[in-house]
């Protein structure tokens, strides 16, 4: 069949028309339609962000109530100070004068950080260990509980006995005093701190 | 409401029939000979190109014929059939064939009834006038192929020679002869009689004669039947006729003009009944799928405007489908509006609420996850306690009941985490050691006192080693031994114990290694236990 423009030219111009502004309209609609439901989508974002934040402020907050007082607590122990060599020897130095433990030695090692996993210490903390141990005699075994005592109370960081050992040695005179068993241990100070970097991180969402 | 045009074209002239409802009347009727014609047809163009219109022929330029083809399918009998219209209609433009039936004899071939138009320069006349005037036919149809539709309401024979008579100017009658054989139109012609009382009858007898003896030559009519005449004539000439003797081989049936439109739905008070008009309106009321002639330029120009009427139709479409899309997004863009304004409020809620949540907590350092973090590391390394108090509390409770058994040392330690609380490394320390318990027991070495539940614990143990002695031992190895063994299981049985391993026992009595003593020495009944504790608290001094 030829196809005779003329006979088609009106009808053609006038759907080609009418789709155009049809097209034109719909597309408006869609384009307005699709603005604001993108705004409100952000909008939605905004709003799911503010409340991502505010719950996050109210785990925060039942952290503090939860942790607050045990922090103190260890705080105040010193935990999170720097190293206190001095007072540790002070304190030794003093009990076994106070216990007359003459033959008491002793020695500590250098601060190192510790990097054991067995410990899952965060990646947020530094934790420093000092590794102090002595040999000393004892004419109780209770002058070993008083040197790890008196070494505990001090505020100094965290202290743990590694290893002990307390053996009885009889009757002998040892630089004219009686001494019943000799002792050695091992004993670790630790002390953390926190990394500034990882703190400005963790802190961001407040 | 819906009308149609049926532009009914004869030898002489074009009448246009307008057809609506149950009504049939005549727009117009345009003598060829007028030279008027012309401007009269285009004062109705307009009309005509708002309705549907059909072109009906009513010409004595109509042949018929009957033709013998092979049974052939597809293209093979559109090339037949075609091959035979050209033959017999050279032009093409106006030829039309059905098939009447199948052979069932021979080579069973099909018979096809072919009709055509030889002389066309009647209708081109009347063709060009419609096509210059824009007017849009939607199918060519012609009288005698459709009078077997028409007389469908009478019942009739088989085979019937349908007789419609229309009187002319001039004081002539024109007939028209339709022979149909079971419903296949086989020939029509069209004869004209003086209108003459005396001689119109005998005339007509003549012819119907005639007719007869021509369809005889043929063998067409059926032997020893008389041939069924229809006769719709005008009333005078119907009642000039039943005076007088049928034509022989005949039998006359006369039809009213007027009962037959009313069988067909007409209602015909505004003009005369004939075979035309019935035609007309029939084609107006239930018109044939298939128009009977394609001119080239109607045919053409109908297509267009089919092609118009999509575009029309598909302008419409687009606009209420826009027009629905738009309406619809433009509701749901007021919805949107609607929630993005209680968006906005609950956004100015929750930023209020968190402003107010957040002021409390600034300038807090450390921070909530710092505190955690210190607060578990400490927890973690002082979950384990072996201070000397501790350890010599725990003893001094087990040891209650066996003052006959002396410590002389203890060694403890934290075991490291990750190893078990009784490991292959412990045993193999031991100078008894031995894997097999029973082998232990048997040589008076080693024992095992595994507590109540011997999972070995993840957690992290102390371990204590104690080395002590039997006190006022008096050669008595065996009751010393079971003083060993029962301080050992007492241990196991606390609480806060993971295991206990005999070390030493006052004798070794193990069969795989050599046993030397000189009675004159004397004898210190050492033992030994290793103890794992598995207490993991913060002791009140953490």
């Amino acid at each position: 069949m030829n196809i005779e423009y003329y006979l088609l030219r009106r009808r053609l111009i006038t759907f080609l028309t009418v789709s155009v502004i049809s097209l034109i309209v719909v597309i408006a609609s869609v384009i307005l339609l699709n603005s604001k439901q993108n705004s409100n989508a952000i909008m939605e974002g905004k709003i799911q962000s503010v409340h991502a934040n505010t719950n996050k402020l109210m785990n925060d907050a039942a952290l503090i109530e939860a942790y607050q007082a045990d922090y103190d607590i260890i705080s105040s122990r010193g935990f999170y100070s720097e190293e206190n060599r001095l007072s540790w020897i002070e304190q030794l130095e003093k009990t076994a004068s106070r216990l007359h433990l003459n033959k008491l030695q002793y020695h500590i090692d250098p601060q190192q950080q510790v990097l054991d996993s067995n410990h899952n210490i965060p990646a947020s903390i530094n934790l420093f260990k000092s590794t102090l141990s002595f040999d000393t005699d004892l004419v109780h075994e209770g002058d070993l509980v008083d040197i790890v005592k008196d070494l505990a109370v001090l505020s100094a960081g965290l202290l743990s006995v590694d290893s002990c050992k307390i053996t009885k040695v009889g009757e002998r005179l040892v630089g004219g005093s009686d001494y019943n068993f000799t002792a050695s241990c091992e004993l670790s100070w630790y002390k953390a701190n926190y990394r500034e970097g990882m703190a400005e991180q963790m802190s961001d969402g407040v | 409401m819906k009308s149609v045009n049926v532009f009914c074209v004869n030898d002489n002239r074009l009448t246009v029939y307008n057809c609506r409802l149950s009504e049939i009347k005549i727009i117009d009727s345009f003598d060829f000979a007028d030279t008027s014609v012309k401007l009269r047809f285009e004062e109705y163009a307009d009309f005509y190109k708002k309705t549907k219109n059909y072109l009906l022929l009513d010409v004595s330029v109509e042949d018929y014929h009957q033709e013998k083809l092979p049974h052939v399918h597809g293209s093979d009998r559109k090339l037949l059939i075609r091959r035979k219209l050209e033959k017999y209609f050279p032009d093409g433009e106006y030829c039309y064939s059905t098939l009447v039936k199948r052979l069932k004899v021979g080579r069973r071939d099909d018979i096809y009834a072919i009709s055509g138009i030889t002389d066309s320069s009647v209708i081109s006349q009347v063709v060009s006038g419609i096509e210059s005037s824009c007017i849009d036919i939607a199918g060519v149809f012609s009288l005698p192929l459709l009078t077997e539709n028409l007389i469908s309401p009478v019942v009739h024979k088989d085979q019937i020679l349908v007789v419609s008579c229309e009187e002319e100017r001039g004081g002539r009658y024109s007939f028209r002869q339709t022979f149909i054989d079971n419903g296949h139109l086989y020939f029509s012609r069209q004869t004209s009689i003086l209108s003459s009382p005396d001689q119109s009858a005998d005339q007509f007898r003549k012819e119907i004669d005639r007719t007869w003896q021509y369809l005889n030559n043929k063998h067409v009519l059926t032997a020893g039947d008389r041939m069924q005449v229809i006769l719709l004539t005008p009333p005078e000439f119907g009642r000039l006729l039943r005076n007088e003797a049928v034509a022989s081989h005949s039998e006359y049936l006369f039809v009213d003009p007027v009962e037959l439109a009313s069988a067909h739905g007409l209602r015909a008070d505004n003009c005369a009944v004939s075979l035309p008009v019935i035609a007309s309106f029939f084609l107006s009321k239930k018109t044939p799928k298939k128009s009977h002639y394609q001119p080239k330029k109607l045919t053409a120009f109908h297509n267009h405007q089919k092609i118009n009427k999509f575009l029309a139709n598909a302008s419409i479409f687009v606009v209420i489908a826009a027009v629905v899309v738009s309406v619809m997004n433009f509701i749901a863009y007021d919805n949107e509006v609607l929630k993005g304004e209680v968006l906005s409020y609950n956004e100015k809620e929750a930023v209020a609420e968190l402003h107010s949540k957040s002021l409390g907590f600034r300038g807090i350092d450390p921070s909530p996850q710092e505190l955690q973090a210190m607060v578990d590391v400490y927890r973690t390394i002082a979950s384990v306690n072996s201070y000397p108090d501790f350890i010599f509390a725990f003893l001094s409770t087990s040891f209650a009941n066996f003052q006959d058994l002396a410590i002389s040392g203890i060694e403890w330690y934290v075991k490291p985490e990750g190893e078990g609380a009784w490991s292959e490394q412990d045993d193999s320390m031991d100078e008894y050691s031995s894997h097999d318990d029973s082998r232990a027991v048997a040589a008076g070495g080693m024992k095992v006192q595994p507590s109540s539940d011997q999972s070995l614990s993840n957690t992290q143990p102390i371990v204590i080693d104690i080395q002590g002695s039997v006190k006022g031992f008096k050669g008595n190895y065996r009751r010393a031994i079971e003083r060993v063994e029962f301080l050992s299981s007492h241990i196991s049985a606390l609480n806060n114990v993971d295991n206990v391993i005999v070390t030493k026992l006052p004798l070794n009595v193990d069969p795989s290694i050599k046993t030397s003593r000189a009675l004159s020495t004397a004898v210190i009944p050492h033992f030994g236990i290793r103890i794992f504790l598995n207490r993991r608290v913060l002791d009140n001094e953490h």
